[in-house]
C-alpha cells in the first residue's frame, strides 16, 4: 500500500473538517485559511484548498461574498451556512469518537 | 537583456520575464485542462487560484525589482503545488463515470493514423461512431461497386479530414475529455507504440511503408490541388495585368491622337476614328466629354493592372479612402458623360437648309429625257452606314458621296423647274450653316436631255452632319418625259414604288397629269396623232 497516498487521503478528509472549524470562528478569505492550515502543517501545497472550497460551497456548506480590500482587488470571503454549521457539529462529534476509538486501540 | 511582458491576472497587472511568463502560462493551462471536466466549478477554482497567484506575485515585486522572474514563478508553483500534487482532490471514481456519459458530446472526426490500413478514414469513422472499423471498411468496399462511389468518398475524406496528430486530437477523436489524466494515459500508450515501432524498425514492414507512402501521396495530391488553384489565381492576375496594359497603351495612343488637334486620328494601323467634335454644341462640351470618357476608361484599366499586381504578388493591402475616392471619381465621370451626351443629342436638331431653284427651257411638245450622270467618276468607294444614312467615302479625294432623293411633281406654272434643297443637321446652327456650303449637287440640261448627278458631294469626311439633298423636278401638266432606268434609283421610295415597279415608266414616255406621272398610251403618243 502506498503510504503517501494514505496520508494524503487522511489529510484530505481532515482538511475539509478543519476548513469548516476555522470558518466557524469567523469569516475568512482563502489566504487566511491557508495561513491557518499551513501553521498547523495540515496543508502541503496551497492548490489543494481551492477545489475543496468550491466543492463545499457547491454542497451548500459555505457561502461567500466579495469584500473590498485595502490592497489589491476585492477578496472572496467565505462564511459558514446553517447547513455548514450542522455538518461541522456532526463532524466534531464523529471526530472525537474517532480519536477516542483510535486512542483506545493505540493504548492497548 | 530580457524581454518583459505585461500580464493581467487576478485583477492585477504585472511585468514578467518571457521565460517566467511561459512557465506561468503553462502552469495555468495545465490547471485549466485539469479542471475543465468540472465545468463552471472548474473555472471558479482556476479563478481562485489565479487570485492567489496574483497575491503571491505581488509579494515578489519590490522597488528595485519590478518584473517577475522565472525563479519567482517556480517558487509560487512550489507553494501552490503542481496539478499532480492535488489530483487526489477530485474524486477519481466519479470522474471516469462522468467521462463515460459524456463521450459522444465532445467527439470529433479525425483520421486515425494509428489503426489505419490506408488513410485511417475507416478507423477514424469507427472511433467516431463507436463501431468496429471492419464494418466501415466493408461498407466502403461495397460502395466501390456503386460506380466506384466508395473510392471517391474515401479519397475525398482522406484529403479533407485531418489526421489526428497531437495527443489532444487523438483524445477528441476517441471522444475522451482532454485532461491531464487522459493525456498522460494516451501519451504513455503512444510512447509504448513508438518504442515498439523503433524496436521493429530494422525489419519495418513493407505494409507500413506503403501506407506511409500513400499518406504522403495523398498529401501531395492535396498540395497539387492547392498549387493548381494558386496557379489559376496567378494566371488570372497575369491576364488582368496584360489586358490592363494593352488597354492603357491603346488609351495613351488615342490620347496622343486627340492632342494632335481634332483631325483624322490613326490608332495603330488602319483604325480610323472620326473626329467627333462637330457632334457637340461647343468645343467645351466636347472636351468635357473626352475627359470624362478618359476617366471612365482609365480607372477600370488602372484598377485592372493594380488588381493583377495584387493577385500576382499576393498583396493584401486595403486603401479604403483611395478606393472610395476613385469610385466616386468614376461615378462622377459617368454622370458627366451621360449628361453631356443626353444634352447634346436632344439638342441635335439645328437643321440648316438651302434652296436653289432653276427653270428649264423646253421647246413645245419636246420630250425631256431624264438621265443620270455618275459624278463619282468610278472612284473607289468605302460604304459607311450611319443610322439609316448611307455614305460612300472616297479616299482619293477625301470626300463623301451620298444619294439625293428625287421627287417628281406637277409644276404650278407651265414651265419645268429643278429645285435642289440641301439640309444639314447638327447641334449648333453655326456648324450647320458652315457645313451647308460644302455640299454640292449639280445637274445639267443639254437640249432635251436633263442630267442629274448620281451623288451629292461633300468635300469633308464628316458624315455626322448628315448632309441630305432633295431634288424636286417640277413638270408642267401635259409635259412628256422619259425616265431612264437609273433615275428610278434616285426616286424617293413612294414614287419609286409608284412609277418604277415592274419598270412601269422606266425608258417609256410618261406624261404629267393632275394625278401625277402616267404612262403615255401608244394611241395618244404624238407620233400616232401625226399618223
Amino acid at each position: 500500500m502506498d503510504f503517501e497516498n494514505v496520508k494524503a487521503q487522511m489529510r484530505k478528509g481532515v482538511l475539509e473538517f478543519c476548513i469548516l472549524s476555522i470558518l466557524s470562528k469567523g469569516d475568512a478569505y482563502a489566504t487566511d485559511l491557508l495561513n491557518n492550515l499551513k501553521e498547523s502543517e495540515l496543508i502541503v501545497v496551497e492548490g489543494t484548498l481551492y477545489p475543496l472550497l468550491t466543492r463545499q460551497k457547491n454542497a451548500g456548506l459555505l457561502s461567500y461574498r466579495w469584500e473590498e480590500s485595502t490592497q489589491g482587488p476585492p477578496r472572496k470571503y467565505y462564511a459558514l451556512t446553517d447547513k455548514g454549521r450542522e455538518v461541522l457539529k456532526e463532524s466534531e462529534a464523529s471526530w472525537r469518537e474517532l480519536i477516542e476509538s483510535v486512542d483506545s486501540i493505540l493504548k492497548k | 537583456m530580457k524581454k518583459t511582458l505585461q500580464i493581467h491576472i487576478g485583477g492585477r497587472h504585472f511585468h514578467i520575464d518571457e521565460d517566467g511568463y511561459n512557465k506561468l502560462n503553462h502552469y495555468l493551462e495545465s490547471l485549466k485542462s485539469h479542471f475543465a471536466a468540472e465545468g463552471d466549478s472548474g473555472k471558479e477554482i482556476v479563478e481562485d487560484i489565479e487570485q492567489r497567484i496574483a497575491e503571491l506575485l505581488e509579494n515578489k515585486i519590490t522597488a528595485s525589482k519590478q518584473a517577475v522572474s522565472l525563479e519567482d514563478v517556480q517558487e509560487i508553483i512550489g507553494i501552490l503545488g503542481k496539478v499532480e500534487d492535488f489530483v487526489y482532490n477530485s474524486q477519481s471514481t466519479d470522474q471516469s463515470e462522468f467521462d463515460y456519459n459524456d463521450r459522444k458530446d465532445n467527439r470529433r472526426f479525425y483520421r486515425d493514423g494509428d489503426n489505419s490500413y490506408l488513410g485511417g478514414v475507416a478507423s477514424g469513422l469507427g472511433e467516431y461512431f463507436d463501431i468496429d472499423p471492419i464494418w466501415i471498411r466493408l461498407a466502403f468496399i461495397a460502395l466501390i461497386f456503386l460506380n466506384g462511389l466508395g473510392i471517391i468518398i474515401y479519397v475525398i475524406l482522406w484529403v479533407v479530414v485531418p489526421k489526428a496528430r497531437t495527443t489532444a486530437e487523438k483524445l477528441q477523436m476517441r471522444g475522451r475529455p482532454v485532461n491531464l489524466s487522459t493525456i498522460k494515459e494516451s501519451v504513455n500508450a503512444e510512447y509504448d507504440k513508438i518504442k515498439s515501432n523503433l524496436d521493429g524498425f530494422s525489419k519495418s514492414s513493407t505494409a507500413y511503408r506503403t501506407r506511409n507512402a500513400l499518406e504522403n501521396l495523398m498529401r501531395a495530391v492535396g498540395l497539387v490541388i492547392v498549387g493548381i488553384f494558386k496557379f489559376i489565381i496567378g494566371a488570372i492576375g497575369i491576364c488582368f495585368l496584360i489586358i490592363g496594359t494593352i488597354f492603357l497603351a491603346g488609351l495613351i495612343m488615342i490620347l496622343l491622337g486627340f492632342s494632335n488637334v481634332f483631325g483624322h486620328i490613326q490608332v495603330w494601323n488602319g483604325i480610323d476614328l472620326p473626329d467627333l467634335s462637330h457632334l457637340f454644341a461647343s468645343s467645351g462640351h466636347y472636351h468635357l466629354v473626352v475627359i470624362s470618357l478618359v476617366i471612365l476608361v482609365l480607372i477600370p484599366i488602372v484598377a485592372l493592372i493594380y488588381g493583377g499586381i495584387k493577385i500576382i504578388f499576393n498583396i493584401k493591402t486595403k486603401h479604403r479612402v483611395l478606393r472610395a475616392f476613385v469610385l466616386t471619381a468614376w461615378i462622377l465621370a459617368l454622370i458627366l458623360f451621360f449628361t453631356l451626351i443626353i444634352v447634346n443629342s436632344t439638342n441635335y436638331a439645328a437643321e440648316a437648309s438651302g434652296l436653289q431653284s432653276a427653270g428649264i427651257e423646253t421647246g413645245k411638245h419636246a420630250r425631256i429625257h431624264i438621265q443620270i450622270n455618275d459624278n463619282t467618276e468610278n472612284k473607289k468607294m468605302t460604304v459607311y452606314t450611319v443610322f439609316d444614312h448611307q455614305f460612300n467615302y472616297s479616299e482619293r479625294d477625301e470626300s463623301l458621296y451620298s444619294r439625293p432623293e428625287l421627287f417628281i411633281e406637277k409644276s404650278a406654272d407651265p414651265k419645268m423647274h429643278v429645285t435642289v434643297e440641301k439640309r444639314v443637321k447638327n447641334v449648333s446652327m453655326k456648324n450647320s450653316q458652315q457645313y451647308l456650303d460644302r455640299i454640292s449637287y449639280s445637274w445639267e440640261q443639254k437640249d432635251t436631255l436633263l442630267y442629274l448627278d448620281k451623288y451629292l458631294h461633300t468635300d469633308d469626311e464628316d458624315f455626322w452632319m448628315f448632309p441630305e439633298v432633295d431634288i424636286k423636278l417640277m413638270v408642267p401638266e401635259g409635259q412628256v418625259i422619259i425616265l431612264s432606268e437609273d433615275v428610278c434609283d434616285l426616286l424617293e421610295p413612294y414614287q419609286q414604288n409608284r412609277y418604277c415597279a415592274d419598270s412601269l415608266l422606266a425608258g417609256k414616255n410618261s406624261i404629267m397629269t393632275t394625278e401625277g406621272l402616267m404612262l403615255l398610251e401608244k394611241q395618244k403618243t404624238p407620233s400616232i396623232k401625226v399618223k
